[in-house]
């Protein structure tokens, strides 16, 4: 289980579920500057893709290794946000919609700074507006999910990774954990549908317990949101064992949850959620 | 630590000498974009650069490269035809919050056999396959007469130069009596299933004999391409047909039934290639 090879043939999907709620207009500091939550969100994402975008690279061409997703939930309902469902790779790497120039200070080991403004293609603008609809992302992602394992039975699972920063607005905790309980029996003859949450901290709440990528045998989080999340999340396979005992420690198997994470880890942790885009062969 | 971005690799890079320990006086080679010109691979990133009026590949490690100063020392006494011998530089550049080391070699003119392989694909050209097998039989037979073995032969490390000499690239996976035993060698694709972690001279033999029972699939029927070019991968089940293809060739049957064996050794290789191509 989960040992399939991403290949043109079997590739892969991702589907990122995106939180654009009202919440996210919050500020933040991220990458050393002030922004929002929904800024540094979009920027988070947009990384991920251009990172798919670069494992795909090889001679002179973009292998078709992946399919995407983009999930965006606000207001009432959830959308896709990159045109309709899946997107091929390939695809992704013509779809740009802007280029957003951002200031980076890059450290190095001697102490000294240097400045520079790195270009960054953008496919997911910045939105903050709303309710929660995480019910309606969580039922978009199962029929999208559903669909494409049928299409591509001998693949890698899909992962779908949801980044919010609260609770669900259109579902009772019951019902949010219902509509993940289908998404994740959603799959290939590889193994089920990968869900893994991240929710962002709120710093106005910080005596919340914080999780990472918690051990199995952990006690479970006594926070009814986490405890929710924690309870959704998938248990991550063995794939995933090295990279996150080598970041955060602990004990195989993992759950795919980081609950109260501050925003400047949210990169590293989309980075380890998509660990199979590092395995195309 | 988290696993570093090809992205933020690239601002390392844009940040010139003052990133590298050692490594003075290049200039990148970079698109329109200023986005760095480069090819992915399973754990690292190959740039180009020009050093000195020198055309030079940069490969940089995205995870950390075991043995890698034993390596570097061992590769300087491989035969250039064979293989592109790199420069390893341990812990070299600096990326987020850790150095990684880096590969210098000179840039090799040419065409990955991968691209040239889709090329003919898509141009209906059994005649570039046909060359294209005789070229990496003739490479792969002067390999398996040395000790020491690649350890990662696909398609994607052998370059085709303009005259058509082959040569492998990526030293990573070598394998030598004089090198330490290293785990995970290879891409999954071209190791036998029950490898696993075996570490002698016949790990190679599953990648060669995979390589060559597709190009002559392909140049009999390339209808068989369905995205993967290594239509003889027993996943993408077209054995039979291939059989059915290669009827009357014992050669190449021979060679079929040792790739869909147990045994990830095929021991008269060798010879089973000089039939193959009547030598």
């Amino acid at each position: 289980m989960y040992n399939a090879q991403i290949t043109r043939r079997n590739k892969g999907a991702i589907v990122i579920l995106l939180d654009r709620s009202g919440s996210m207009a919050e500020e933040v500091t991220f990458e050393g500057r002030i922004t929002t939550r929904a800024e540094a969100l979009s920027e988070c994402v947009n990384a991920l893709l251009e990172e798919i975008i670069n494992r795909s690279h090889r001679d002179r061409y973009i292998g078709d290794y992946f399919d995407v997703a983009v999930i965006g939930y606000a207001g009432e309902q959830a959308e896709s946000l990159l045109g309709s469902g899946f997107r091929h790779i390939t695809e992704i790497d013509t779809m740009a919609t802007s280029t957003k120039f951002i200031p980076r200070t890059h450290t190095l080991p001697d102490g000294s700074r240097i400045d520079t403004i790195i270009e960054r293609r953008e496919w997911i603008v910045p939105f903050a507006k709303g309710r929660t609809p995480m019910g309606d992302a969580l039922r978009m992602a199962r029929r999208m999910v559903t669909a494409w394992c049928r299409r591509h039975p001998e693949s890698f699972p899909p992962i779908v990774i949801n980044i919010t920063d609260g609770e669900a607005t259109d579902a009772t905790p019951e019902e949010i954990a219902t509509l993940a309980a289908r998404l994740r029996q959603a799959g290939t003859n590889d193994g089920n549908v990968l869900l893994m949450n991240i929710h962002i901290a709120d710093f106005d709440n910080l005596s919340v317990e914080s999780l990472k990528f918690p051990s199995e045998n952990s006690p479970i989080p006594t926070n009814r949101h986490s405890k929710l999340l924690y309870e959704i999340s998938s248990t991550l396979p063995d794939l995933y064992n090295e990279v996150i005992a080598d970041s955060n420690g602990g004990v195989p198997p993992f759950r795919a949850i980081c609950y109260n994470t501050p925003i400047s880890e949210l990169i590293g942790l989309l980075a380890i959620g998509s660990l199979p885009i590092d395995h195309i062969i | 630590m988290r696993k570093i971005l090809i992205n933020e690799i690239f601002e390392s890079l844009s940040c010139g000498e003052k990133a590298f320990r050692s490594l003075r006086n290049f200039t990148l080679l970079c698109d329109e974009r200023g986005v760095p010109r480069f090819m992915a691979g399973r754990n690292s990133v190959v740039v180009q650069m020009h050093k000195q009026g020198v055309l030079y590949g940069l490969k940089c490690y995205t995870s950390q490269l075991g043995c890698g100063e034993q390596i570097g020392a061992f590769v300087k006494t491989l035969p250039s035809n064979l293989i592109i011998r790199p420069q390893i530089l341990s812990e070299e550049l600096w990326v987020v919050d850790r150095f990684l080391s880096v590969a210098i070699y000179p840039w090799v003119d040419g065409h990955s056999a991968e691209w040239l392989i889709r090329k003919a694909i898509h141009d209906h050209d059994t005649a570039l396959l046909a060359t294209l097998e005789e070229g990496f039989i003739d490479l792969v037979v002067n390999i398996l007469e040395q000790e020491w073995r690649h350890g990662d032969i696909k398609a994607e490390n052998i370059v085709v130069r303009p005259d058509g000499e082959m040569v492998l690239v990526d030293c990573d996976s070598l394998y030598s009596p004089a090198l330490p035993k290293r785990a995970n060698l290879g891409t999954p694709l071209y190791i036998h299933p029950l490898r696993k972690d075996a570490y002698d001279s016949h790990i190679d033999d599953y990648a060669i004999a995979l390589i060559v029972l597709s190009l002559e699939a392909l140049r009999r029927d390339v209808s068989l391409f369905s995205g993967e070019s290594m239509v003889a991968l027993p996943s993408e089940g077209n054995s039979e047909r291939i059989r059915e293809l290669f009827e009357g060739n014992n050669a190449l049957l021979e060679l079929l039934d040792a790739l869909l064996s147990d045994d990830y050794k095929i021991p008269n290789l060798k010879d089973i290639l000089k039939c193959i191509t009547h030598r």
